[in-house]
Order: C-alpha cells, then sequence, then structure tokens
C-alpha cells in the first residue's frame, strides 16, 4: 500500500523525477563537500 | 552537519517540489512550459541554498559571507540543474505536442537559439572564473597566516591542495556541461527528427501530419512556417478537388460530339487555360431545315468567366425553345445578360450561325466576335463572315444586326473560332494568327470537319511549343457536304 503510494505520488506519470533526483544527490554531495572547503 | 542541512533542504524540496511543478509549469500553455520549468527549479535551488545558509548561520553560527560563499555553490548547481530539467521538459513538450499535432503559431518575438548559447556559455565561464578565484583567494589567505618560516617545506603541499582543488571543481562542471550538451543534443535529434519527418511526408503526398510547435525559438518558426505551408497546401488541393469537379461538370455543358445533321458535318472542341473556362459553343436544332451553332466568349478566363459561360448557355437553350429568328433570340439573350452582368464589367463576344437548308441561306450575328473564315474549294478563296455588333452584356438596348449570303458550293468550309486561337503565342512572343489558320483550313478543307479542328489544334501546339495557353481557346469547323 505504502509502495504504491509513494509510485503514485512520486514517479507516476513523471519521468523526469529520477533524474532530479539524481540531480539533488549529486548536488548535496559536492556542495556538502565543496562547503567544507569553503 | 553541512551536509545534512544540505540533505535535508534539498529532501524537503524534492517531497514539494512535484506540487509546486504542477501549479505552476502544468497549468501553462505547452510552448511555456520548458521556460516556466527552467526558472522554477532554480528558485527551488536558491530557496534550498538560503535555507541551509540560513540554518548555518542561526544553528552553528557560520558567518554569512562564508554562507554567501556556499551560496555561490548553489546559484551554479541551480543554473546547470535548470537548464538539465528545462531541456528535459522541452522533450517532454515536443511528445506532448506530437501526439496532440499541436499548430501553436510562433511569432516575430521569439527567443533566439544563439541568444541561449551565449547566455550558457557566459554564465558557465564565469562560474568558474568566480569558484576558482574565491578557491585560490581562500588559499592565500590561508598561506598567509603561516608561519613565514616553514612556507617553503608547505609549498609541495599548497601546490597539491590547490591543483586537486581545481580539478574538483572543473571536473564537477565538465560533467554538468557534458550532461546538458548531451541533453539538447538529444532535443535538436528530436527537434530534426519532426520537421524532416513531416516534410518527407509532404514530398510524398501525405498532408495529414503537422510539425509539433514545441519551442519558442528558430525550430518554433521553422515548424510555424512549415504548417502555414501545409495548411495553404491543403487549401490548394481543396480548392483544385473543386474545380476539377466545376471542370467535369462545364465539360458535360459543351457537346461532347457532333450532332447528326443532314448537310453538314460538324466538329467542336474548347481548350480552356484554367480549368474552368469562359468561352462556350453549342448546336441547335431550330426546325426540319434549320440548324443554329453558336459560339462566345466570356471575358476573363477562369471561374468568373466560367460562370458567366453557364449563364449565357442557359440563356441560350432557353430562347431557341421560342426560336422567333436570330436578331430577336440575340437580342432576348443580350437583355438578360446585361441585367446580370452589367456591374460586374463582364461582356461577351457571340458569333452565331443559322442554316437553312431549304432556302440555302446562311444568316450570322457576329456580336464583338472574331469574324468566322469561310473557305470554298472550287475558288480556293477566303472570305470572312464580317457583320457589325457590339458584345452582349453592355448595352440592354443594343440593335442587333444581322448578316446573310446565299448558297454554298459543295465541300466549303466555315470555321468559327473565339481569339485565343489568333492570339496564342510562341516562346519567341509570335502569334499563331489568322494566316496560319487559313493555311491549316486549306490544307485540310477535303478532310472531315473532326480532322480540320484536330489539325488546327495540332498546329497550334507545334507553334506553340513550350509555352502556355494564356487565353480560352474554341474552334468550330462546319463542313458544307
Amino acid at each position: 500500500m505504502l509502495k504504491f503510494e509513494i509510485n503514485r505520488v512520486f514517479f507516476s506519470g513523471e519521468s523526469n523525477l529520477m533524474r532530479i533526483l539524481l540531480h539533488y544527490v549529486f548536488a548535496a554531495l559536492i556542495l556538502s563537500f565543496y562547503g567544507g572547503e569553503v | 552537519m553541512l551536509g545534512a542541512y544540505t540533505s535535508l533542504g534539498f529532501g524537503l524540496v524534492f517531497i514539494i517540489r512535484k506540487f509546486i511543478l504542477k501549479k505552476v509549469v502544468e497549468t501553462s500553455a505547452l510552448i511555456e512550459q520548458a521556460k516556466r520549468q527552467f526558472f522554477t527549479e532554480y528558485i527551488l535551488v536558491l530557496i534550498i541554498g538560503l535555507f541551509v545558509v540560513f540554518l548555518n548561520y542561526f544553528i552553528i553560527g557560520v558567518p554569512l559571507t562564508s554562507g554567501m560563499v556556499f551560496f555561490i555553490g548553489f546559484i551554479s548547481f541551480g543554473f546547470f540543474i535548470s537548464i538539465d530539467m528545462s531541456l528535459e521538459k522541452e522533450r517532454d513538450v515536443i511528445k506532448k505536442a506530437m501526439e496532440k499535432s499541436q499548430d501553436a503559431l510562433v511569432t516575430r518575438q521569439f527567443y533566439p537559439l544563439t541568444r541561449k548559447f551565449f547566455i550558457v556559455a557566459l554564465v558557465t565561464n564565469l562560474m568558474v572564473m568566480v569558484i576558482i578565484m574565491l578557491i585560490i583567494g581562500r588559499d592565500l589567505s590561508w598561506l598567509a597566516d603561516i608561519d613565514p618560516s616553514s612556507v617553503n617545506l608547505m609549498l609541495g603541499d599548497v601546490t597539491k591542495t590547490i591543483f586537486k582543488e581545481i580539478s574538483f571543481i572543473i571536473a564537477t562542471l565538465l560533467i554538468l556541461v557534458i550532461n546538458i550538451l548531451y541533453s539538447y543534443s538529444k532535443n535538436l535529434k528530436m527537434l530534426f527528427q519532426t520537421e524532416t519527418g513531416v516534410l518527407e511526408s509532404v514530398t510524398n503526398g501525405d498532408l495529414s501530419q503537422l510539425v509539433p510547435v514545441a519551442t519558442n525559438d528558430e525550430f518554433g518558426v521553422i515548424a510555424t512556417n512549415t504548417n502555414k505551408m501545409i495548411h495553404g497546401l491543403r487549401d490548394r488541393i481543396r480548392m483544385l478537388t473543386r474545380l476539377n469537379m466545376a471542370k467535369e461538370v462545364q465539360e458535360n455543358l459543351l457537346p461532347n460530339k457532333a450532332p447528326d445533321f443532314k448537310h453538314v458535318d460538324i466538329s467542336g472542341k474548347s481548350l480552356y487555360c484554367e480549368e474552368v473556362g469562359g468561352d462556350y459553343f453549342d448546336y441547335f436544332n431550330l426546325g426540319e431545315n434549320k440548324v443554329g451553332i453558336a459560339l462566345t466568349d466570356s471575358s476573363g478566363h477562369g471561374v468568373g468567366a466560367g460562370l458567366h459561360m453557364t449563364t449565357i448557355r442557359a440563356f441560350f437553350r432557353y430562347g431557341v425553345q421560342d426560336y422567333k429568328g436570330l436578331a430577336p433570340l440575340i437580342s432576348s439573350v443580350n437583355k438578360h445578360l446585361t441585367k446580370d452582368s452589367y456591374e460586374t464589367g463582364r461582356f461577351t463576344t457571340v458569333f452565331f450561325l443559322e442554316i437553312d437548308f431549304e432556302t440555302k441561306e446562311i444568316n450570322w450575328v457576329r456580336a464583338g466576335h472574331e469574324p468566322a473564315l469561310m473557305y470554298h474549294p472550287g475558288t480556293k478563296k477566303m472570305d470572312k463572315l464580317l457583320g457589325n455588333g457590339m458584345a452582349l452584356g453592355v448595352d440592354e438596348d443594343m440593335v442587333v444586326q444581322e448578316s446573310k449570303i446565299q448558297g454554298w458550293e459543295k465541300g466549303t468550309v466555315l470555321v468559327i473560332y473565339s481569339d485565343g486561337l489568333k492570339e496564342s503565342k510562341n516562346p519567341a512572343g509570335e502569334m499563331f494568327g489568322e494566316k496560319r489558320i487559313s493555311d491549316i483550313i486549306e490544307e485540310y478543307a477535303s478532310s472531315s470537319a473532326q480532322t480540320i479542328e484536330e489539325n488546327l489544334i495540332k498546329d497550334l501546339k507545334e507553334f506553340m511549343q513550350s509555352s502556355s495557353i494564356e487565353d480560352d481557346i474554341t474552334i468550330v469547323v462546319i463542313k458544307f457536304l
């Protein structure tokens, strides 16, 4: 039920959701590292 | 802590992002969606940046100046994320537009591709420069704080660190730029495929598809113009189909074979310069021993002249039912025609011939028309059937004058024709002329009316070569048996 709901809310009918997820994860990783540096 | 706040910011926005996009992007017109996606995504990333900076400031106590440097990272990442997601949206829009056969219009105020390229290149370079300068600046201030006695020992480590940091920044930006280039090339491929695919279909005669107008740039303009062209072609084909139907109808209004009169052999033919024309010829049985032959030429050509021609045909067909002579018939037709067409400025020239086999009389009315040619085989002389008269449709009270000749010899050939025959030109601009018509009649005078008519048309076509007919041409050949 929960899996179905997650699928419905986040992934149904929107192909770019995985793409933005990857972007956000990549950005969070790099920015955390970069932020630590600056 | 910094990583946790950053992840928290991205996580929160990831959850609400879909609902915001639904409200802001999905509700707008297809052509606007990619642009809206870009700005929405960018604003969301900047909000995450501000959230993290303020969280750091209030909870950990990181100074705002350090926070602003950190924020530049969000500005850079936001830019690349937004472009990539906007390109992804553009692909979605292209697919949706293809499904809907979207036919929007892109006006002259489109956003040129050159400007997009310039802005992306400029912003990317500026970001690389700013980030590298920030890192170098930070490293220099770090070096300044080091004990001068140990600087020489540490220089190797410092060089390595700076090199590592710059490599890291360049590698990150390179990944982001390559991703955008790859994404944009996919869009270009789609746009080219849709445009060339539709153009190929049009070339093969399939006008059912339109190019989806999905972008507000040169591709959108090309797609708009291609669609305009397809709409124009559809209209032209629709019009041609209707004109061909009109042509079929008009062809049935002309006699398709010579009537079976006892003492004359008759053949007639019309060639129109467009699908429909203004020339008309007809044969009438005017009594036991009388035949009437009419040839009319309405001013102009094409649909207007064609409609005029059908009106004249109706007047003649109706008039001959109660035939009381040539002049009354032509007067009556003229009266009706003037009432109908005076306002239009159209007029019609007429040559109407009445042959009485009992009295051996030929009566005719020449109303502004070319004189008919009459060839006498015995004397080999060519006469012109002249006579005074104005074209019909100009003066309602016009007095119609009849002309008459008595008798004919066997084998006499009479040719009535419209001015299109005489005035047809060859590529050199030379007219076919009356002399050539007379020569052909004389050459084929011993043949049937149909042979004379066919040879007139054959010689005309040979004379004209590649030139096209500029006016309707009608020939009626009457041979006395």
